[in-house]
């Protein structure tokens, strides 16, 4: 269970540095500041629809924690980690529809939405990038990938996957260039009409699923816990923080890609690309 | 002191206001902005967020209204404070009756773009809206996301422009604005940090360019505007809208930030703008688009309400 709470400081961190890069308050004081707000519903709303998708997304975060090695070691002993892992995301697409869908307002609807859209351009993409690394090590079992990389990690081999990947990390968890669901556009989207604790729930499942993907991408393509002098489970949680310090600081680089044209890009570019490299990998391993 | 006590305390060292601005609200909503930059708070992005609502300007009756709405959904414990008050906010903690049970718009059905028969839903954008023109509303008749007809309904005008004389930080504050629209926070803040200091007179010329760059290079943007809210000659021409507009939402914020350079070169000319012919042009370009183009469509026209005088 350690390797849950790691993940759970993570993803704070992770909201500790993206407060510091805007410039804003901290995740404690935001949490205190949402904790003693009133809790209100729009009229009509759904209550119990919006209650199962904001407890489901940290929920779903938490579940997928369970097969991230650091090291070797996962909190659960699972031969398909990477198969559950892809379950948990999808099971995020159901929270942030409904906590959007629940609530009964128009704009928090649309953010629902756009979500199950980004789900469609990157979710084939981003499963041919996980089966890449899968089929090169012979395994699902994100432990055995992370050990079958030696001295060549997959992420210097499979550049196309990786990235693939990294792109997918921000699509599965909203995050920068990829938070149209949030979207300012439509006034938070599908976070709009929660207030008070529910908002502190939801958002923080979100910092939770950034974490999670972060976490692993290490296993994936970067070796997992290979690295001189630390022990393995410190170089797992010294790479896991990199990527998440990456994938944090894309906010800032770039505005938020509407699904209506970058839908295109992702059928007719990442597609085939990650299909090229999956077969290149596939010849390289079969030899 | 209680735990409770304690938490509420440490929490109120950050509140996160959330901002309306009436048709004359310009300068107040600048020093609101460059107040909560001051003091690392930011913005809610809607009233659900936040108990904090600030009024800036002076709301006439139908913007009043509409404010009055939005503070009565607004999670306690509420404050509404004057824009000058950011040091004052004292907020009511006796708690309310929850469950006002206002009737919600049904949807009714019609045939979309594609002859299909889908439900069709009644929505206004604004006036209420963060980055959104002051005192404009725009009914939209929306089947899924996408609008298939629009009303622009001037709500609060009138106050005389906060911008005359300030072309360059006009133009600095509608880039702020539509790349908060378009989800580019980092480039906003630099946007909304050169326009305060442009019109504390203090100088920008390298800081400016560098940001020109950021935003001229960015593919996603270009992406992202391109080829979204194309204006026509003719339509420019029927609504009385100066040529400069033609083009689509890319051509806009590229001839925005022209413009900024021209200005602070000395070379600009000063060309009133019809911000009513802005207005009126608004519902034909927004009718086919999504709400998230819609959206950019509106912040790449920037009208000032505060010009309109209420007699038309």
């Amino acid at each position: 269970m350690v390797e849950v709470l790691l993940l759970g400081a993570l993803a704070v961190a992770a909201a500790s540095l993206d407060a510091a890069l805007d410039g804003g308050p901290g995740p404690f004081r935001q949490a205190a500041r949402l904790l003693v707000m009133e809790r209100r519903m729009t009229p009509r709303a759904d209550r119990p629809l919006t209650r199962i998708g904001v407890v489901s997304l940290p929920v779903a975060a938490a579940l997928a924690a369970l097969v991230v090695p650091f090291g070797g070691h996962a909190a659960l002993d699972s031969r398909v980690g990477v198969v559950w892992f892809n379950a948990m995301e999808v099971v995020a697409w159901g929270s942030v529809w409904l906590a959007g869908w629940g609530v009964n307002s128009a704009f928090a609807l649309v953010g629902g939405y756009r979500f199950i859209a980004q789900g469609l351009a990157y979710e084939l993409p981003h499963m041919f990038a996980l089966m890449t690394a899968a089929l090169a090590a012979h395994s699902l079992d994100l432990r055995v990938i992370g050990a079958a990389q030696g001295g060549l990690w997959f992420g210097v081999w499979m550049p196309v996957a990786f990235a693939v990947y990294l792109l997918s990390a921000l699509a599965m968890a909203f995050w920068g260039p990829f938070g149209a669901p949030l979207g300012a556009d439509i006034a938070g989207g599908a976070a709009l009409e929660l207030s008070g604790p529910d908002r502190l729930v939801f958002l923080a499942g979100r910092y939770g699923l950034l974490a999670v993907a972060s976490a692993v991408a290490v296993p994936l393509f970067l070796g997992g816990g290979d690295g001189p002098l630390l022990p393995a489970w410190l170089w797992s949680a010294v790479k896991a923080c990199a990527v998440l310090a990456l994938l944090v600081w894309t906010r800032r680089w770039s505005p938020v890609l509407r699904m209506d044209r970058f839908v295109q890009a992702a059928w007719t570019v990442l597609i085939p690309a990650v299909l090229l490299q999956m077969l290149v990998v596939a010849v390289v391993v079969v030899d | 002191m209680g735990v409770r006590e304690r938490v509420r305390e440490f929490a109120e060292r950050s509140p996160r206001p959330f901002v309306v601005s009436a048709a004359d609200g310009t300068g107040d909503r600048l020093a609101v902005e460059a107040g909560l930059r001051a003091r690392r708070w930011r913005p809610a992005l809607s009233p659900a967020e936040t108990g904090v609502l600030v009024v800036c300007g002076r709301p006439g009756a139908a913007l009043a209204e509409a404010i009055d709405v939005v503070w009565s959904a607004m999670p306690g414990p509420r404050a509404r404070i004057r824009p000058d008050a950011l040091d004052e906010i004292e907020p009511d903690r006796t708690r309310r009756d929850a469950g006002s049970s206002d009737d919600v718009g049904m949807a009714d059905r019609a045939d979309d773009r594609d002859g299909l028969r889908l439900d069709v839903l009644h929505v206004p954008l604004g006036p209420v809206l963060p980055d959104w023109p002051a005192g404009l509303r725009l009914d939209l008749a929306l089947q899924g996301d996408v609008v298939q007809s629009a009303e622009a309904v001037m709500v609060d005008t009138g106050g005389g422009s906060f911008w005359t004389g300030r072309e360059a930080a006009r133009r600095l504050d509608g880039v702020a604005r539509l790349l908060r629209v378009a989800g580019w926070d980092g480039a906003a803040r630099r946007a909304a940090v050169l326009r305060d200091d442009l019109l504390d007179g203090r100088q920008v010329g390298s800081r400016l360019e560098a940001f020109e760059r950021t935003i001229r290079r960015s593919r996603p943007l270009r992406w992202m505007t391109k080829g979204v809210g194309v204006l026509t000659p003719e339509a420019a021409e029927r609504h009385g809208v100066p040529a400069r507009y033609v083009g689509d939402v890319a051509d806009r914020l590229d001839g925005w930030l022209r413009r900024i350079r021209l200005e602070l070169d000395g070379a600009g000319t000063p060309d009133g703008d019809r911000d009513e012919a802005l207005v009126s042009v608004l519902p034909g370009l927004v009718t086919g688009a999504d709400l998230a183009q819609a959206r950019l469509i509106v912040a790449s026209l920037d009208p000032d309400l505060a010009v309109v005088t209420a007699d038309g």
